[in-house]
């Protein structure tokens, strides 16, 4: 019975229906796009180690520097398993465009992150090699770099001692991991970097500790604990955690999210609620009609609420499985950089399929009351 | 023809405008016999389609009672009047209100959709339906497709189509020209003489009201003759 009535409502007015619709599957497209981000922004990137804490200076998470010195604390405090800390070749916006990033490696760093693999030779060449680098598999294939090769690095702000820009290593091996995004890198050796720059000598912007996941609570405060006072304080957190502050120290990603969402979700209430509101002003005497042949008010009440959630949850349904064939898109347009970040549950699609009933149903309450209620004697007056 | 089959008795209704008590029907009563057809004319504002509305069970009165086939529809609840209107009577309205975007078939069949009729009843209901109004050939065409007539005939069949024991029509002429009007007043009367239906008619045109059996007149509220 309903489905005659439904739609009969919905292709009356053909264009209206396609543009409310459109405005629907939008939101909805953005709504898959935009959580398609969720594990970056919370955090819970599976990639991710949970055994890992990243220690960093406190008040310069990106930039800053602490003294190398700070591992002989960290490598006392009892629960540290293994310790590794990073340094980078830091570029200009320019450099950054053409050049990958550089990441110089100090320490136990392939037996910590076990995420980054290597082979066991490559391993060897890189310790017997002071210039040596490892490079990602994925930036190798894009530069068409292979082992053997010596590539040119520009620096504008990490200069070598002579001042000069240019930084050169030899390719020993190729790296690979997951998420793809992190084979864009080359890394390289930390005392090479160290002792080769003019600035900065005997710094680091990161330290790496192996520790238990039970033990991170304890183990991060005994450091950020004992650095608090100094003027290299630290903060220490787990890798997901440091992706989550990294974020933060820009922008409140996840708010900025959920406010563009619930504009949207809010604009597409009121469009829906607009639309349905004149279809049914628009349909008075055809319901009053219908309520003479005998249809009751609670039929055309459910009516106009199926009618509001087809509507919406066609154009949700769709935007979100359109979300779903455009992430591989981006993903292949990133060249990898995104591959394994973002990507769309189930649980979220179920979230976005249940906020299309809810917005339909509200959308659609007060025109279908406004049915429900509608006197036939009135109606056919006005009609 | 001497069966009551709705018994109006000292029927009143008043609507309240601007704080003013306004009687559009005062203290009425009437008999229609089974298988009449009764035109009721009037000027505007006597009362004519007040009293349609509350014998079809569109309204429900002030005070007093409407009796149809025995049923007391005055003291239905707005459920019970659907469930009665569904099966008891089949409205006719000047202007038609078929559906836009449905065809004259699924215009037809509109009313048989409440009912538990398989797919192939509802055809088979609304085929007969369409042959009486002789618009079978057009029933795939939409309302836009047809002429003002045919699509008086298509609400016709709507309402002849569940079978009910009464037609009401207000006006059902009120928008077409002479010869269709003719038409279509034509097709009432073998309703009423050929298929036995009780027509009860609101009608302005005294032409129209030559196709009935008897003519009442109101005035204020009340009967006249």
């Amino acid at each position: 019975m309903y489905w005659v009535l439904v739609k009969a409502g919905l292709i009356r007015k053909k264009v209206r229906t396609f543009f409310t619709f459109m405005t629907v599957f939008i939101a909805f497209l953005l709504y898959g796009l935009l959580h398609s981000m969720d594990d970056l922004f919370e955090g819970t990137h599976q990639a991710l180690s949970a055994n890992i804490i990243i220690v960093t200076p406190k008040y310069n998470m990106m930039y800053g520097k602490m003294p190398i010195s700070h591992i002989n604390f960290i490598n006392s405090v009892e629960g540290i398993k293994g310790l590794a800390w990073m340094d980078y070749l830091a570029m200009d916006m320019e450099s950054m465009v053409e050049n990958p990033v550089v990441t110089a490696l100090g320490g136990d760093f392939f037996n910590i992150y076990t995420r980054f693999k290597t082979s066991e030779e490559s391993l060897e060449a890189f310790q017997k090699d002071r210039e040596a680098a490892l490079v990602g598999k994925l930036i190798a294939e894009k530069k068409g770099w292979k082992i053997g090769d010596r590539i040119p690095i520009k620096s504008s702000i990490t200069l070598k001692e002579d001042g000069s820009e240019l930084w050169e290593f030899n390719i020993v091996g190729l790296y690979e991991t997951s998420p793809q995004a992190d084979e864009l890198g080359v890394m390289v050796r930390y005392d090479y970097l160290d002792e080769a720059r003019r600035y900065f000598k005997g710094t680091a912007s990161m330290f790496i500790a192996d520790v238990d996941p039970e033990d991170i609570p304890r183990v991060t405060s005994i450091i950020d604990d004992n650095f608090e006072n100094s003027a290299d304080a630290t903060r220490s957190t787990t890798e997901s955690g440091m992706a989550v502050k990294m974020l933060e120290d820009v922008g409140d990603f996840q708010l900025i999210v959920s406010s563009i969402m619930a504009a949207v979700f809010f604009t597409i209430l009121l469009i829906a609620a607009n639309t349905m509101n004149q279809s049914v002003r628009e349909r008075i005497p055809d319901l009053a009609i219908l309520k003479s042949m005998g249809y009751k008010d609670a039929h055309l009440f459910i009516m106009v609420l199926i009618e509001c959630n087809i509507l919406v949850l066609i154009g949700a349904f769709i935007g979100i499985f359109s979300a779903l064939l455009i992430l591989p898109l981006i993903d292949a347009a990133s060249g990898g950089f995104t591959e394994g970040i973002l990507g769309i549950d189930t649980s979220q699609i179920l979230s976005g399929l249940g906020l299309g009933i809810l917005l339909a149903s509200l959308a659609g309450f007060i025109p279908a009351y406004k049915a429900y209620s509608l006197k036939v004697v009135d109606a056919l007056a006005k009609g | 023809m001497s069966e009551t089959l709705v018994e109006v008795q000292n029927l009143t209704k008043t609507y309240s405008r601007g704080g003013e008590e306004l009687v559009v029907l005062d203290n009425l009563s009437l008999n229609v016999p089974k298988e009449d057809f009764l035109a009721l004319m009037g000027p505007s504002g006597s009362g004519k389609s007040t009293l349609l509305n509350l014998i079809g069970g569109l309204d429900t009165p002030s005070s007093g009672s409407v009796s149809v086939d025995g049923e007391r529809i005055d003291q239905m609840n707005s459920n019970q009047l659907s469930n009665w209107r569904a099966s008891h009577v089949g409205f006719i309205f000047q202007f038609y209100n078929l559906l836009p975007v449905l065809t004259a078939q699924k215009n037809v069949e509109l009313p048989l959709l409440l009912t538990k009729l398989s797919r192939s009843q509802r055809e088979e209901h609304v085929k007969t339906a369409l042959t009486i109004v002789n618009l079978l050939d057009r029933s795939g065409h939409k309302p836009n497709e047809l002429s003002g007539g045919q699509q008086q005939r298509v609400a016709i069949a709507r309402a002849l189509v569940s079978d009910p024991d009464i037609l009401v029509c207000d006006e059902p002429t009120g928008d077409l020209d002479r010869g269709t009007a003719t038409e279509i007043l034509e097709l009432l009367k073998i309703l009423n003489n050929d298929h036995g239906k009780t027509i009860l008619m609101v009608t302005h045109d005294p032409m129209a009201a030559e196709f009935a059996k008897r003519t009442l007149h109101l005035d204020k509220g009340q009967l006249k003759d």
